[in-house]
């Protein structure tokens, strides 16, 4: 299914900086959800800047608009605020798009191990990721970073232990 | 036929002649001229046709042409009915000496030797004629120089003038006081101008009697304290605009949004020409717009546009 781009993306003002500042907010928020809504569509977990500002995401080539850099920074700086962005390098040329954060994937994967019956039982991080059992599910194909971080969530809540090193990581649930 | 002009018919240093035929009559296009009977001669630069009597029907030669050209010498006809070629008719009962038009050989030699004339033509041309330009400019240069001295004589004269009726305005009047500006605001007749606009209208007003731009201004700042219905403002940019009390500031916003509406989008440009306002000015009401939050603007390589503030309006 393709990406259903927002009424904003064909609107040339979208991709110059409002001086007015509550027309920037409800720019700035339109971009926001834009960022996170192709991510999620496209599963993209990290940005490369320099990629990203010749992508589609940022610039719309049909109507020759091209978000600025320096404004691709002012909507991720304003996405991190919320959680959903973290830079991976000071000169902020890349960072990890979290478009479902750490702790929500953590309550999903939760859910699912409630509703299959899973508490008190071992389970290898492998088979949450790759396994036959979780293929319906969305944290299936989970890039492993984001699984360890989602189930260290849960662990700090008290609902599950991850122990093990390297590739035989296994996590228990309560 | 056009392509013909006068000539005295006799042939210059290094021309040559390729061949001649007698008995020849000029046709222009499929229409017979008045130049019949004559013996046409083509040499290595030009065709000639000199006047000589007697014709009857007879063969014909088809001349092909290109456009004439303006610096042409005048001729006979000044318009040719037919564009693009000329007709020229001959006897075949003339003997001719170099056997005739009918010779296809001479012909294409004598089409190479004008290819090379023509072009020799061209070079030479142009250069004389870059000459001829050289002399006019020098002409016209000496020309103005002497203009220049005359000039700065008057000036001189100008100047003392100007300075004498200076001191006898000082006499006759001080400062600038409240009536002054009474005067000025009566003799202004103002909707929505800025300043330079105001300048120049209160000083046309005032013919002799001139105002500096600082007397203006201080005579502006005192619309207020006097309570007249006319007020001096400053926009964002420092511009100041003389405008009517009554002048709205939420109905010039909302007139700017309604015509940025009508119009999809709008530089400022094309705003000043819808309202017949100065472009710094239909700027300023564009951006002051966009200030209340009605309009979002475009920045791109294409220039600055305003649009509607669908931000806004859609949520």
């Amino acid at each position: 299914m393709g990406f259903s781009w927002p009424w904003q993306y064909s609107f040339q003002p979208f991709f110059t900086l409002q001086p007015n500042m509550e027309t920037r907010q409800k720019q700035l928020a339109a971009w926001c959800s834009l960022v996170l809504d192709y991510c999620r569509h496209h599963r993209l977990y990290t940005l490369d800047l320099q990629e990203a500002q010749e992508s589609v995401l940022f610039n719309n080539r049909q109507i020759q608009r091209k978000l600025p850099s320096e404004v691709v920074i002012i909507v991720l700086e304003e996405l991190r605020k919320k959680g959903n962005v973290e830079w991976q390098d000071k000169g902020k040329n890349r960072c990890l798009v979290l478009w479902r954060r750490p702790e929500e994937w953590g309550n999903l994967l939760y859910q699912w191990v409630n509703k299959v019956g899973l508490t008190n039982t071992v389970c290898t991080l492998y088979e949450l990721i790759n396994g036959e059992d979780t293929v319906k599910e969305e944290f299936h194909g989970l890039e492993e970073w984001l699984m360890l971080r989602a189930l260290q969530c849960l662990q700090d809540e008290g609902k599950a232990e991850v122990f093990g090193v390297g590739e035989g990581q296994g996590v228990k649930f309560f | 036929m056009d392509r013909f002009s006068w000539s005295n018919g006799l042939l210059e240093i290094d021309e040559t002649l390729v061949i001649q035929q007698r008995g020849v009559r000029l046709y222009d296009g499929n229409d017979k001229s008045g130049f019949d009977s004559g013996n046409l001669i083509l040499t290595t630069h030009r065709l000639i046709w000199r006047d000589h009597k007697n014709m009857v029907n007879s063969p014909k030669i088809v001349l092909h042409l290109k456009k004439a050209l303006p610096e042409q010498i005048p001729g006979p006809l000044g318009m040719s009915q037919c564009e693009y070629f000329l007709k020229a008719l001959y006897d075949e009962e003339y003997p001719s000496r170099h056997s005739g038009f009918g010779t296809t050989n001479k012909l294409l030699l004598c089409a190479q030797l004008w290819q090379r004339h023509l072009k020799a033509v061209g070079i030479v041309g142009i250069e004389r004629k870059l000459e001829e330009k050289r002399k006019e400019t020098d002409k016209h240069i000496s020309e103005a120089f002497e203009d220049l001295s005359k000039l700065m004589e008057k000036a001189k004269e100008m100047v003392d003038l100007s300075k004498s009726i200076a001191s006898k305005i000082r006499e006759k009047q001080g400062d600038i006081t409240d009536d002054e500006v009474t005067t000025f605001n009566n003799s202004s007749f103002l909707t929505d101008s800025d300043e330079n606009h105001v300048y120049c209208r209160v000083n046309r007003a005032r013919g002799m009697e001139l105002l500096s731009p600082e007397d203006l201004l201080n005579a502006c700042k005192q619309f207020e304290p006097l309570n007249l219905p006319v007020r001096l403002r400053m926009f964002d940019s420092g511009v100041f605009v003389v405008q009517l009390h009554s002048h709205n500031e939420e109905e010039m916003i909302s007139s700017a949004t309604e015509q940025v509406e009508n119009a999809d989008s709008v530089t400022a440009e094309e705003f000043s020409k819808v309202v017949g306002l100065s472009v710094l000015l239909a700027k300023e009401r564009l951006l002051l717009a966009e200030k209340a939050g009605r309009l979002c603007r475009d920045d791109s390589v294409e220039g600055l546009r305003f649009f509607p503030n669908r931000f806004v309006e859609q949520n």
